[in-house]
């Protein structure tokens, strides 16, 4: 009898785990999203009825924009305040997503995409900037990791500048064991010339920016090219160069990708204070100045 | 953080002792306990004058006194100390009175607003399910031989009440409890619970004053002072040998069918034995040097593949490494923990058709750091115990032997690893690739019990998570969020609050303490004395020594060589706060968890979790 | 791993990037190294990505700050808090100091918000804006002060709604959102809820969309064609002050002519642009009807018409019975007989009395019918006679202003009250009344009174001689010469007057220095219009010049508004004025009820008693002419020929005006066939010429001053007296 509720509860489990093990993935994307339209439409549909009653709609899709805006800067209370009642900051963190889309419809349904006069233009700057960050910071969020995976161990930013230091030093060592001996001085000479820049100084911006393999192989195929003048040890400290390369190689990759994603994650916030300024100006104003309605 | 401040604390480093398990000890209670057995015939000269006698009564003791019924030690809690019956008479109940209760902190938690929508709606929808363990106590439960007293036992109730400011907790009718459950007596001069003290483990029973008792308070570390003493120290290991033979026993599902005559006699054949040291940190430590093979190699063999089946093994405590040769390397299929069989396959294989050669064993068993094994007699087993028990629950038979008695078998598929349990661990393991699962073994993550994983897939180094902790812990976090990486899973540097925590070992104060209920092991600031002690032993490093600064941030050094005081600090789960750790709430991606490791079916169902 | 990386620190230890870096790390930015390790000497931190954000952070806030605090203290000028730049419109509402009366402030460019916004510093938070916008647009929309719906009010309104809303469709979404209706009786819009300022000098500000409309029209126009009502008998159905049958023209009077019936002759006026494009309802005179009209008006009007005619009384009777009139006419004195022309008739009721006399006349107005044995008809004779004299001598006295004050007299009489500027002739180079006696000459007055009843005239009997009637009655060649003699300056020369041929040789003969003046008919000499003594008559007659005679056009008029008399005493030629100009819009204040037309709705709405209204020169002129629209109330339609006739196949107008056949309209009793909106429908929809309400539609459709009758314009102007300011 027990048994047989118990395989029934484990049947039901298996069955839910597989159900959720398919669908979950486009489930837990797909149920926000509509979510978000369907807030979309209500707010396009109360603006049309405050329009209709010759109420100054600006007024029902501005609030409403306020609101959301609200919310969304309470994330960074949520991150600040550490009372795990609120729940996972992961949940917060996701409604934040969603919330920042459906803010950018509030926003087109409030202000039109063009917007004129000094301030206004400058407020609608400010919530372009911040919201295009976020976008791209959530882009980034989703894609960087993976991108992190495929260059080595992860390290944390702190450490990079002292380990690229501690492969420079190995790399150095390395060619002043080579240079020691005929046989396999040609690599210190090839490392003189070609490879010690590279352990020593910062790639350059455009590297830092979006960075690609090509010095990299470049490297290393050089690398290879110099083992006609090499012995056996001098191959195997050859190698071992080309292995120290990958890894300062992979090691600016990481820098560079992480810079990436700490970048974009505190562009989101640069002008957060000037936009809440604004705001609130623009609000005085519009109460001031649209007199009797 | 802190306000900077250029001038320091001076204080005077703090020393063992500073802070006694109990205060206000009366004079005279010492001068009586010293006059008292065993501690009257010890002889004080094997003590060093540093840790007296005198001394370790004063400070590492407390005299406890109880009502009839009152619980003393639960079953499933965490124990610190031993404690001697100096007055009056305690039951020690070797079946469990409740069921156990669930785990205390959910490792997996609510991830996605999906979770959390389960699990607000339904509740029991992530619940894990239960661990083998618990499983074998229903089994004990629901066994023929207590299917008959099932009736007329009910359950005991807890009742707490508050006697002259500090509450109690007692069993009702502590009578009707004694003759429904197979049950003890311990009498004055009796040691009991200092087994858990020792192994750093759970109780296994639960310890009732059945009159009104007077108790000495022992913590371990006056315990492991007074095994200076020889004939103390046999005592104990006698007593520990017995009791320990005898809980385990009645506890494995296996003999649960053996009426009281035959598990005397198992109880007298079975023979304990441990392998490694207790402090195996040290020799993993140098041992970690060496490749993976090379260190298999080291480990202490408790079984080899291929030998004869001499005995039945099961593992009391600790952990060992299920593997077979693969080339010129071992490969390991599985790691074995407390309560799980070894041989159990072969054996049933032999019971099955006596007709054959008995086979040897398939896989052999290898020590990791310190295992507490039992070993009974094949005999024993293939004419009692195996009779007994349903076909259903043996495991499956053994269809192609790598090893029969011919020796290795050529044309041996991979085996299907053949654990002796009857929820045997198998499945599981089989679903966990053997990379990932001999990475967790050697890494000795499987130690962990509250294993902090960060998914790369998912983490941005956004330190969130850090900047939770620290604010949680005076703005200086507990753990680094770096470590071993398996392809996507990184275990980070946090305390692990492992199953078997060797930091405990060494500390002279016992700042480092297991909480009863939760398991999680904290260090207690007040009485760290700084003596790196827990930080060298932890083999994975994850306790570091910081420097104390006091309120206003300012730096606390020695008055007297004016260097700065240290202290041991290290996750602790976050314990003041009840919703466990802030760094899995904090985490904004969904990347870091913390699971249990010790067992493979949390980490297995979140890998599930994670690919869906 | 060796020791905690602490999180979110604005600053790394300075050896992070060069040395070892120390475990602590500094301390908001000061390195501690050397408290926890006395031999260590401190580093230079270095800044983090976190300070500069930080960093960042602040100054932008900063920066907003100070800037819009600036803008705001009216340093950078409030006008670069703008939303916008101003529509073209209101993109020069500029104000110079100078020009203007000095109370007015200055407008420029930094504080013209406050011209529209209120709550600023020159105007109070009391004010509302609409207010603010009618200081300027008071002139063109008095009427929207009052914030009601198409600046309406009571029964018009109500006229409106019933007739503007249809019962409300609730389908079940509708029933779902349903609005609260907006109540129109009490509800008063502000201008800034259609009109959106600060879009951009190139937006509209009149553009709105229907959503706006259908507020308070809350039956769902989905689309033109399929929702919006039928038209009722558009665009016809309006009063026609020229009575002008289409059909009649195009089939009897054009097809005789064998001319071809063009609407664009009559109707396209190609230099003048009119509220709907060159197209109007009529053209002048002269370009469309002359051609064939003047002919019978002139015929009609040669004769004259007789201003004063001496009645003939038979004085022997009279003196028979005792009662002789003195100094009467020979030729008037034979027998009781003729009619009191129309004018004369009105110039006796002027005099004092005069109207108790005309009463004692015969009602068909001839004098046969008086009974001289009869002495109240004697008395009524003699008055007669006495009457006669004494409006001849009134005239050749006073002259013209003698003749204004007569009319003006019969004005009152009949109740009417001339409009302010009427009554003092100062107040205008020429007014309605003025126009009456302008061009009577006075000499003519005296001559007659000369000739007819001046003692010692030839052709004045002092008193009635007993038979010598009879004698003279015999002959009139005689008596014809007679006159002639008595018109010579030599009296007696009875010899030659006896042969008229010989008389006519010797004018032949001698024609040049002749003394006698050839007698004739009025035609031949008064060819285009004048004044003159009938003697034949014994009249004095006015020709009219043709179409359109002032003065003649003025007794019409003065006809309309007078309570009507028989026919008999109607001026004769205002028949043949009255074929084509119906003056009704004289009595009736403009354009007949009529309930397509919401203008005339409201305007019957406050239409006030005929007898209160005053007679204005405007409207006097109107009453002649076809109203153009431009002169009709604004409409609550709108629409523009000009962009339509560019379409080939609307530029025949008849694609759209359909005339009816003979018989079709004697049903409906329009000439035209009533345009269908399936017409408009056609090119009016969504994606092609456009279906939004006020593409067609106007919203302020109040006519100035309308709503509190004719007060006085500037009282309006005076911000106080509308609601916008006395705000709850």
């Amino acid at each position: 009898m027990e048994s047989n509720l118990q395989s029934q509860a484990r049947l039901w489990t298996v069955v839910w785990n597989a159900m959720a093990s398919v669908y979950a993935r486009w489930l837990r994307r797909l149920v926000p999203s509509l979510t978000v339209v369907v807030a979309w439409l209500s707010l396009q549909s109360m603006r049309n009825r405050s329009a209709a009653s010759l109420q100054n709609e600006a007024f029902v899709t501005g609030y409403s924009l306020a609101c959301i805006c609200v919310l969304l800067m309470l994330l960074g209370v949520r991150k600040r305040i550490l009372s795990p009642q609120l729940g996972q900051l992961a949940i917060c963190q996701q409604t934040h997503h969603y919330l920042g889309l459906l803010s950018v419809g509030a926003y087109a349904l409030h202000a039109n995409l063009i917007t004129t006069g000094w301030m206004e233009s400058s407020l609608a700057m400010s919530f372009w900037s911040i919201a295009l960050t976020g976008l791209t910071g959530w882009y980034v969020n989703r894609t960087a990791p993976r991108l992190l995976r495929t260059a080595g161990a992860q390290i944390l930013r702190e450490d990079i500048p002292e380990r690229s230091r501690f492969l420079a030093k190995q790399a150095h060592e390395l060619a002043l064991a080579s240079a020691g001996r005929n046989d396999t001085a040609a690599m210190a000479d090839h490392y003189r010339v070609h490879v010690s820049s590279f352990f020593t100084t910062r790639r350059n911006w455009l590297y830092r920016i979006s960075p690609t393999g090509a010095k990299r192989r470049r490297l290393l195929t050089e690398l290879e090219n110099i083992d006609r003048y090499l012995s056996e040890e001098g191959r195997a400290q050859r190698r071992e160069m080309s292995s120290l390369v990958q890894a300062k190689d992979d090691l600016d990759f990481q820098s560079a990708i992480q810079n990436r994603i700490r970048f974009w994650a505190s562009a989101h916030t640069w002008v957060l204070g000037a936009f809440i300024v604004l705001t609130v100006t623009h609000v005085i104003l519009a109460h001031q100045f649209s007199s009797s309605w | 953080m802190r306000a900077p401040n250029n001038d320091l604390v001076a204080i005077d480093r703090p020393l063992r002792w500073d802070h006694p398990l109990d205060p206000e000890m009366l004079k005279r209670d010492l001068q009586w306990m010293l006059n008292q057995p065993p501690f009257s015939e010890m002889n004080s000269d094997v003590f060093p004058a540093h840790s007296s006698l005198e001394g370790v009564l004063r400070h590492d003791c407390r005299i406890l006194r109880y009502e009839s019924g009152d619980i003393v030690i639960r079953e499933g809690d965490y124990g610190g100390s031993g404690y001697l019956v100096l007055r009056g008479s305690v039951v020690a109940f070797l079946e469990a009175l409740w069921q156990p209760r669930g785990k205390p902190s959910e490792p997996n938690g609510p991830t996605t607003w999906m979770d959390w929508l389960k699990q607000t709606f339904k509740p029991n929808s992530n619940r894990k399910p239960a661990s083998p363990k618990s499983n074998r106590r229903e089994g004990s439960r629901n066994g023929s031989q207590t299917a008959a007293a099932d009736k007329k036992r009910t359950t005991p109730r807890q009742q707490v009440e508050m006697v002259g400011g500090k509450s109690r907790i007692f069993l009702q009718d502590i009578s009707a409890v004694m003759n429904g459950f197979q049950s003890e007596p311990l009498g004055v001069g009796e040691i009991f619970g200092e087994m858990a003290a020792i192994t750093r483990s759970q109780h296994r029973y639960t310890v009732v004053a059945n009159t009104p008792t007077v108790i000495l308070e022992i913590r371990w570390q006056g315990l492991r002072i007074l095994r200076r003493d020889k004939s103390f120290r046999d005592y104990l290991d006698a007593r520990f040998r017995e009791s320990s033979l005898q809980t385990h026993l009645r506890e494995t599902p296996l003999l649960r069918f053996l009426d009281d005559a035959t598990m005397a006699e198992v109880i007298a054949q079975t023979s304990i034995q441990s392998m490694g040291e207790r402090e195996w940190f040290a020799d993993y430590r140098d041992s970690q040097k060496l490749d993976v093979q090379a260190q298999i190699a080291r480990e202490p063999l408790i079984a080899t593949e291929g030998h004869a089946v001499s005995d039945l093994i099961l593992i009391r405590a600790g952990f060992a490494r299920l593997s077979f040769e693969q080339g010129r390397g071992h490969q390991t299929i599985a790691y074995l923990g407390r309560g799980h069989v070894f041989g159990l396959a072969e054996l049933s294989h032999r019971f099955r058709n006596p007709s054959d050669k008995p086979l040897p064993y398939q896989e052999s068993l290898r020590a990791l750091g310190f295992v507490d094994i039992l070993r009974i007699p094949s005999e024993l087993v293939l004419t009692h115990v195996l009779p007994k028990i349903r076909n259903s629950e043996l495991p499956k038979p053994i269809t192609n032997p790598r090893y029969d008695s011919g020796g290795l078998v050529v044309s041996a598929s991979l085996p299907q690893s053949r654990l002796g349990t009857v929820e045997s661990a198998e499945e599981s393991f089989a679903k966990l690739e053997t990379s990932l699962l001999e990475f967790l073994v050697d890494e000795r993550i499987i130690n962990g019990k509250q294993t902090m994983i960060v998914d790369l897939d998912r983490c941005t180094g956004c330190d969130e998570c850090v900047k939770a902790c620290a604010s949680t812990h005076e703005g200086i976090p507990r753990f680094v969020r770096n470590g071993p990486q398996f392809g996507p899973l990184l275990f980070a540097h946090a305390c692990m609050h492992c199953a078997d925590p060797v930091c405990m070992i060494g500390c002279p104060t016992g700042a480092i303490a297991r909480d009863q209920d939760s398991g999680v092991i904290s260090i207690d600031s007040q009485t760290c004395i700084g003596c790196k002690t827990c930080a060298e032993s932890c083999p994975y490093s994850n306790i570091l020594m910081i420097q104390v600064r006091d309120e206003k941030g300012r730096a606390v050094v020695d008055r007297k060589t004016q260097l700065p005081i240290l202290q041991a600090s290290k996750c602790d789960m976050c314990h003041e706060l009840k919703t466990g750790p802030s760094c899995q709430n904090a985490c904004p991606h969904q990347a870091l968890f913390r699971i249990d490791t010790s067992e493979t079916k949390p980490l297995e169902q979140w890998l599930n979790r994670r690919a869906g | 791993m060796n020791h905690y990386r602490l999180p979110r620190q604005s600053f790394k230890c300075g050896n992070s990037l060069t040395g070892e870096p120390c475990p602590i790390g500094p301390v908001r930015g000061r390195c501690t190294l050397s408290q926890s390790d006395p031999t260590k000497n401190n580093c230079r931190p270095l800044r983090t990505l976190l300070w500069w954000s930080r960093t960042i952070q602040v100054c932008a806030g900063l920066i907003a700050l100070i800037a819009v605090s600036l803008a705001w203290s009216n340093l950078g000028g409030k006008h670069s808090l703008a939303p916008g730049p101003l529509s073209r419109a209101h993109a020069q509402l500029l104000v110079a100091a100078h020009h203007g009366n000095s109370s007015e402030l200055a407008i420029n460019t930094e504080n013209r918000c406050a011209a529209c916004h209120p709550g600023n510093d020159t105007n109070s938070a009391r004010v509302k804006q609409s207010a603010l916008c009618l200081k300027c647009h008071i002139q063109e929309m008095p009427d929207a002060v009052h914030g009601s719906p198409h600046d309406l009010h009571g029964k018009s309104l109500e006229e409106l709604v019933a007739n503007g809303n249809r019962p409300e469709t609730k389908t079940f979404w509708a029933k779902l959102f349903s609005r609260t209706p907006i109540d129109w009786q009490s509800h008063s819009s502000e201008c800034s809820q259609c009109h959106r300022e600060h879009q951009g000098s190139l937006h509209g500000l009149s553009e709105m969309t229907s959503e706006r409309c259908q507020a308070c029209h809350r039956n769902a126009f989905h689309s033109f064609s399929s929702d919006h009502p039928e038209f009722k008998n558009y665009p016809y159905g309006r009063n026609k002050n020229v009575e002008f049958d289409h059909v009649k023209h195009r089939d009897l009077h054009f097809s005789k002519k064998s001319t071809t019936f063009d609407c664009k002759t009559c109707h396209i006026q190609s230099d003048q642009v009119g509220a709907v494009g060159q197209v109007f309802r009529s053209v002048p005179f002269e370009q469309a009807c002359a051609s064939c009209h003047t002919e019978p008006i002139k015929s009609a009007t040669q004769d004259g018409l007789i201003v004063l005619q001496i009645p003939s009384i038979n004085r022997k009777q009279m003196k028979s019975f005792g009662a002789d009139i003195p100094c009467w006419p020979i030729q008037a004195s034979q027998m009781t007989d003729g009619v009191i022309p129309p004018i004369m008739r009105m110039l006796i009721e002027s005099e004092p009395g005069g109207l108790a006399l005309l009463g004692e006349l015969p009602a068909s107005g001839r004098l046969v019918e008086l009974d001289v044995s009869n002495d109240r008809d004697r008395a009524t004779l003699s008055k007669l006679s006495v009457m006669t004299k004494q409006l001849i001598q009134k005239l050749a006295n006073e002259g013209q202003p003698g003749f204004r004050a007569a009319v003006q007299n019969l004005l009152s009489n009949s109740g009417r009250l001339l409009s302010p500027l009427q009554t003092d002739p100062k107040s205008l180079p020429i007014s309605w009344l003025d126009r009456f006696s302008s061009g009577i000459p006075p000499d003519l007055f005296r001559a007659a009174w000369d000739e007819w009843f001046e003692e010692g005239s030839s052709t004045v009997l002092r008193t009635a001689p007993v038979g010598f009637a009879k004698e003279r009655q015999k002959d009139d060649d005689d008596l014809l010469t007679g006159i002639g003699n008595s018109l010579s300056t030599q009296p007696d020369n009875s010899l030659l007057g006896n042969d008229p041929r010989s008389l006519l040789e010797t004018e032949r003969t001698e024609g040049a220095n002749s003394e006698r003046f050839k007698d004739s008919r009025a035609w031949d000499q008064l060819a285009f219009g004048g004044w003159m003594i009938d003697r034949q008559r014994m009249a004095v007659v006015y020709v009219p010049i043709g179409h359109a005679d002032p003065w003649l056009s003025r007794w019409i008029e003065l006809e309309q508004l007078r309570p009507s008399g028989a026919p008999n005493q109607r001026i004769p030629q205002a028949q043949q004025c009255r074929q084509c100009h119906a003056l009704s819009s004289l009595d009736r204040p403009g354009i007949p009820m009529d309930k397509n037309n919401w203008s005339v709705a409201f305007r019957n709405a406050n239409q006030s008693p005929l007898s209160q209204q005053l007679v204005s020169d405007d409207r006097l002129n109107a009453c002649w002419k076809s109203e153009k629209r431009s002169a009709v109330v604004r409409n609550i339609t709108h629409f523009d020929h000009k962009p339509h006739l560019t379409l080939p196949r609307l530029n025949d107008c008849r694609t759209c005006h359909e005339l009816e056949s003979q018989d079709s309209r004697v049903v409906s009793k329009q000439e035209f066939a009533p345009m269908q909106k399936s017409q408009c429908a056609d090119c009016h929809q969504k994606n092609a010429a456009g279906e939004s309400c006020t593409q067609c539609h106007n919203y302020h459709v109040g006519i100035k001053g309308w709503l509190d009758g004719l007060q006085s314009r500037p009282s309006r102007t005076t911000e106080p007296t509308n609601h916008f300011f006395q705000n709850p």
